[in-house]
């Protein structure tokens, strides 16, 4: 009935007369006041709202282009003004009609949007490849990150900058934490940080409701080629979830959220573009990057978002969230932390007072998410570090899976804090996250024995070994009693899980019943520990608790890119990147999707890009070896033969599985995640303090308010 | 016997022979246990057949001194001593059978106990039959035979050579076909529309499977088994015989067990207690399943059932190259960090079910009895060749 009412107010203030204007200025005073005594009571609390001062990093180039773009989006908009009420006058008043006109109207803005996002994009480019080394590539979001050597053959126009609403969100995060930008722990805040230097490609013009082929389409300009995959022509997904028939029916990807009409044709933030294809290039991956580059991208969004004339904010972002979220979930089903935040950012908005104006509900909401990153993820990692660094003695063997961003920033509290142990990183295929682990632990000195044993000898009391060390570890290798690096496959868990003393695990999620959500593996790891009597430590923060209960991983999973498996990565005969040849094939070792990253799923049409100009090539070559091998005589090869068909050749012939798609019965399934049961979880380290697996409910019980 | 090893090392080609073969062992270039099993197999045969022996002591002498050789080649390599042993076996028991013989008259005591579990279980393919075919028109049991023909002061060499040379022919031929006789067995552990779980290569499991698959419908899922990625052989052998296969990452093992039926692996070696030397990756693959209650068979031939307890895990295991684990274009961390990468893992004797060879399925706990049989009396000789 409210609804009904304001919507026919919104109606009847189209058409202004004096005496209503007299009476919105009399309302815009009180709001005004309002808003004063608010913003005074918040400053009581310590919460900073006024975020305008902050502006000092933003480099002139930036700012120009920001104005730029502004300007550009004004005009769009007035554009967009002008043609709505048009619009309506021809209608006379049908309020269906009109609102279905209108998100004709508002799609048709959008476009012109993105038109001019890449107009300031390329004037910007220009500034920028001028005088600021601030898009330079020496800033990259994760600078150890293989892949990044990639970017440098990349030559793509740069992103434009967005708002500088969420510009600032995130250098508040990184001032307010400067434990976070120290030592790289904060993964976080150096991420968001690192992702607004990133340089992104501004991508086609994408709204919500595109099917993926079209997406891919615009993308790559060519018809899409998705459909690649079965040799029957059936969708690649489809062949998965039919992997193995007798539980066809349960095993899937995660559910995709549902298009509702009111969606449609909502253009999507090049910010959310940005993120979203990060994440489905597994660019970002880990559970708290994620989320804070969610949000992050959310502020700007949020930022940036004007609602259609005379109607509400708060009534028209949520919609519009909607479709940005959709979009995000398209290109990676949601993690549990993401859900939860977005959660509650929307009940946030929904809470928004409806006399608030504009300007002061989007600052308002862009402080909140930038206070949840704050609150409930970096405070909340600082207070789990301390917990953890109790836990760890001198002399430990810490065993871990994985990189987790949390597990890290713990190890190297510890070590900063003056403790002295060993610690295996045990990691798996497809991603090979732990190696970025081992980077960092290195980079921060963990491997350097000489140090480790002086500062030992130093005091009396570590000369004698402590209690619960494990012997049989001891000063194997380079490493030490005190310190140390071990990295290893996790099929060398059993080899290993004998050294350790203790196991520290990364979890993406927790369910209401204990389970551990987190990469694949983890449980193997967990069990592992669990029978070798070592005990596991998870920290996780409680943002990342989920009301649901699973009891299996194969119920709901989350497949990955079943090329990631089609290679062997690290044999030598079988490394592309051993052999002489293009960049192309290079980029294989580190990711199975590299050249189409940027598509929707650059997954599904990476193999016929790769493949196309080759394949021929390549499949003459073979052809020709096998005519040889059977015939002894001379079966003449292809005469002129790219460095790149050869090295594509050997490669076929050293991984059997890399022309899986023609073989109708052989599939590659590629699960990402697994469930922990709770009884191998030895305590949880949270914010809240130290718990076991059977005080999440009460956990979840205790924040329900706060969602 | 000091003389006999001076006789063996001066004919030509009998060092040249071993060298070769403890060359290729030392560099690697004999895998699988198959093969080498095999290998070890045929030179012993030939050091049997060549060499200028005089009487079982001797010959025993020096299968222990070449063993011991071979042994200090690959000293983890479990099989050889296996094959030794058995060899070792074979002689002392036709020795001993012939003198039993001798005291006791002709119709006593057969040789047929003589090859022990192989002969009582399955006697088609037995050496004891292999002896008595027709083709050779000679009576039944080749012992008798010889008891007939001479007393033990005229036991000589050239009669026990040939008697030798056929038994352990024949025990190469049991070799060459173990797989397809465990094979046979498939049936028996496998139901129709089973989802089974296998890792790395193995042609046992393969053959296994395939025979399996040729009359019930399976599906196989493989695990790749970093850092080899063997199991992509493995799938690529199987989908070939038109079985479904699922290829999966090592780490979602634990994943997706709950739906697994059972387990099947391969073994490089099974120990005196039951436990596995196994691919790495098989322990926890193993406690898994245990952990969802999923049967675990290993098939093994007999070959691979080897007289040592694990007193130490890491005893059986080796370490290889790190490059496949951690690239060498890593330099900066190949500088700083410890990269383990062990080429097999032990796995308990409670994680394992059943253990199938030729003959058929076994508890672990019964191991003890087979190895009885096949090495018993080598294995007081064997342990010398491990201790000096």
């Amino acid at each position: 009935m409210s609804e009904a009412k304001s919507e026919s107010k919104a109606v009847e203030s189209s058409q202004p007369t004096p005496a209503l204007s007299a009476e919105a200025a009399e309302k815009a005073r009180l709001k005004e006041e309002r808003r004063r005594l608010k913003d005074i009571e918040l400053k009581k609390r310590g919460i900073d709202t006024d975020k305008k001062d902050s502006k000092s990093p933003i480099s002139k180039a930036e700012r120009r282009a920001l104005q730029e773009q502004q300007r550009a989006s004004k005009q769009h908009g007035a554009q967009a003004k002008a043609g709505g009420s048009s619009q309506q006058h021809r209608d006379g008043g049908s309020a269906a009609s009109g609102t279905r006109d209108a998100r004709e109207v508002r799609l048709d803005a959008g476009a012109q949007h993105s038109a001019s996002g890449t107009a300031a994009a390329s004037t910007t480019s220009a500034a920028a490849q001028g005088k600021n080394t601030r898009f330079s590539m020496a800033n990259r979001v994760i600078p150890e990150d293989k892949r990044m050597y990639l970017y440098l053959h990349l030559d793509t126009p740069q992103h434009p900058p967005s708002s500088a609403t969420a510009l600032e969100v995130v250098q508040s995060l990184s001032i307010n934490n400067p434990a976070a930008t120290d030592h790289g722990a904060g993964d976080a805040a150096a991420f968001a940080a690192g992702i607004r230097n990133a340089e992104f490609p501004p991508g086609p013009h994408v709204i919500a409701g595109m099917t993926r082929d079209d997406y891919v389409a615009a993308s790559t300009g060519e018809p899409c080629k998705v459909g690649i995959a079965g040799p029957s022509g059936e969708p690649a997904e489809a062949l998965l979830s039919d992997a193995i028939p007798p539980f066809s029916n349960g095993l899937g990807q995660r559910k995709v959220a549902k298009l509702s009409s009111s969606m449609m044709g909502i253009a999507i933030h090049p910010r959310i573009k940005e993120v979203g294809l990060r994440m489905a290039t597994m660019e970002v991956s880990g559970a708290n990057a994620r989320v804070v580059s969610v949000l992050a991208a959310f502020a700007d969004v949020i930022a940036d978002y004007t609602p259609p004339p005379q109607t509400a904010l708060y009534r028209n972002l949520a919609p519009h969230l909607s479709a940005q979220i959709n979009f995000l979930v398209y290109q990676r089903p949601m993690s549990t932390g993401m859900g939860n935040a977005i959660r509650w950012l929307k009940s946030q908005i929904q809470n928004i007072s409806a006399d608030m104006n504009d300007d002061e509900a989007k600052s308002k909401l862009v402080t909140m998410i930038s206070d949840y990153v704050k609150e409930r993820i970096t405070a909340a990692g600082d207070v789990i570090a301390e917990l953890g660094v109790e836990k760890i003695q001198d002399g430990d063997v810490i065993l871990t899976y994985g990189n987790s961003s949390t597990v890290q920033r713990l190890l190297i509290a510890a070590r900063d804090m003056g403790r002295r142990f060993r610690v295996i990183v045990v990691d798996s295929r497809p991603h090979n996250d732990g190696r970025k682990l081992v980077h960092k632990l290195v980079a921060a000195g963990f491997s350097d024995l000489e140090a480790a044993a002086a500062t030992t000898s130093d005091s009396s009391d570590m000369t004698s070994a402590p209690a619960n060390h494990s012997t049989r570890g001891k000063g194997r290798g380079r490493n030490g009693l005190y310190g140390g690096v071990t990295y290893a496959p996790i099929t060398a868990l059993s080899f290993l899980m004998r050294e350790a003393s203790k196991v520290f695990l990364g979890a993406e999620s927790f369910f209401a019943n204990g389970a551990m959500l987190s990469r694949a593996g983890t449980a193997m790891v967990a069990l592992s520990a669990h029978s070798f009597h070592v005990p596991v430590i998870v920290p996780c923060e409680t943002y990342k608790f989920s009301e649901k209960i699973q009891l299996d991983a194969v119920v709901s999973n989350e497949l990955g890119v079943p090329d990631a498996l089609m290679y062997k990565t690290g044999v030598p005969d079988a490394e592309p990147v051993g052999l002489q040849c293009s960049p192309s094939l290079a980029e294989m070792e580190y990711s199975a999707y590299a050249r189409d990253r940027y598509s929707a799923r650059p997954r599904w049409n990476n193999r016929s890009s790769l493949a196309s100009d080759t394949a021929n090539e390549a499949a003459s070559v073979i052809v020709g070896a096998a005519g040889k091998r059977g015939k002894g005589s001379k079966v003449a090869a292809p005469v002129a033969m790219s460095d790149e068909a050869k090295a594509l050749a050997r490669l076929n012939i050293s991984c059997p599985l890399s022309e899986w798609r023609s073989t109708h019965n052989l599939r590659l399934m590629n699960l990402t995640q697994d469930i922990t049961p709770p009884e191998f979880v030895s305590v949880i380290l949270t914010e809240v303090g130290m718990i076991p697996t059977t005080s999440i409910p009460v956990v979840l019980r205790e924040y329900q308010d706060q969602l | 016997m000091s003389s006999t090893k001076m006789d063996v090392f001066s004919t030509r080609e009998l060092p040249l022979l071993i060298e070769s073969f403890v060359s290729q062992l030392k560099r690697g270039q004999l895998v699988g246990s198959k093969t080498v099993a095999m290998n070890t197999a045929n030179l012993l045969r030939e050091i049997v057949s060549r060499s200028p022996w005089e009487d079982i002591p001797s010959l025993t002498t020096l299968l222990k001194a070449v063993g011991k050789r071979l042994l200090r080649a690959q000293p983890r390599e479990l099989i050889i001593f296996n094959v030794v042993c058995r060899v070792l076996h074979i002689v002392n028991e036709d020795y001993s059978s012939v003198e039993v013989v001798n005291e006791e008259g002709p119709m006593s005591k057969k040789k047929g106990s003589a090859s022990g579990a192989s002969s009582a279980s399955k006697g088609s393919e037995t050496p004891a039959m292999g002896l008595g075919q027709p083709g050779t028109g000679q009576p039944r049991n080749l012992g008798e035979q010889v008891s007939q023909s001479m007393d033990r002061a005229t036991l000589n060499a050239f009669h026990l050579k040939s008697l030798l040379i056929q038994e352990i022919m024949d025990y190469i031929l049991e070799l060459e076909k173990t797989e397809v006789e465990i094979a046979d067995n498939a049936r028996e552990h496998i139901h129709s529309n089973e989802i089974i779980l296998t890792c790395g290569r193995s042609l046992t499991v393969e053959k296994f499977l395939k025979n399996a698959a040729s009359k019930v419908k399976i599906h196989v899922i493989v695990a790749e088994c970093a850092p080899t990625y063997d199991g992509h052989e493995q799938a690529q052998a199987l989908a070939s015989a038109n079985i479904d296969v699922v290829v999966i990452p090592d780490a979602a093992v634990f994943a997706i067990m709950s739906r697994v039926n059972k387990v099947i692996l391969g073994a490089h070696a099974v120990l005196a207690n039951g436990g596995l030397v196994a691919a790495s990756g098989s322990h926890t693959i193993a406690a898994a399943a245990r952990h969802h209650s999923t049967q675990v068979v290993v098939c093994a031939g007999l070959y691979k059932y080897s007289p040592m307890f694990p007193f130490d895990d890491d005893r059986f295991n080796t370490l290889v190259s790190p490059d496949a684990v951690l690239p060498y274009g890593d330099g900066e961390l190949i500088d700083t960090v410890d990269v383990s990468n062990p080429r097999y893992d032990y796995v308990p004797p409670e994680l394992v079910d059943i253990l199938v060879d030729h003959t058929g399925g076994h508890l672990p706990s019964y191991l003890y009895r087979l190895l009885q049989e096949n090495y018993a009396q080598a294995k007081d000789l064997a342990w010398n060749i491990q201790d000096e």
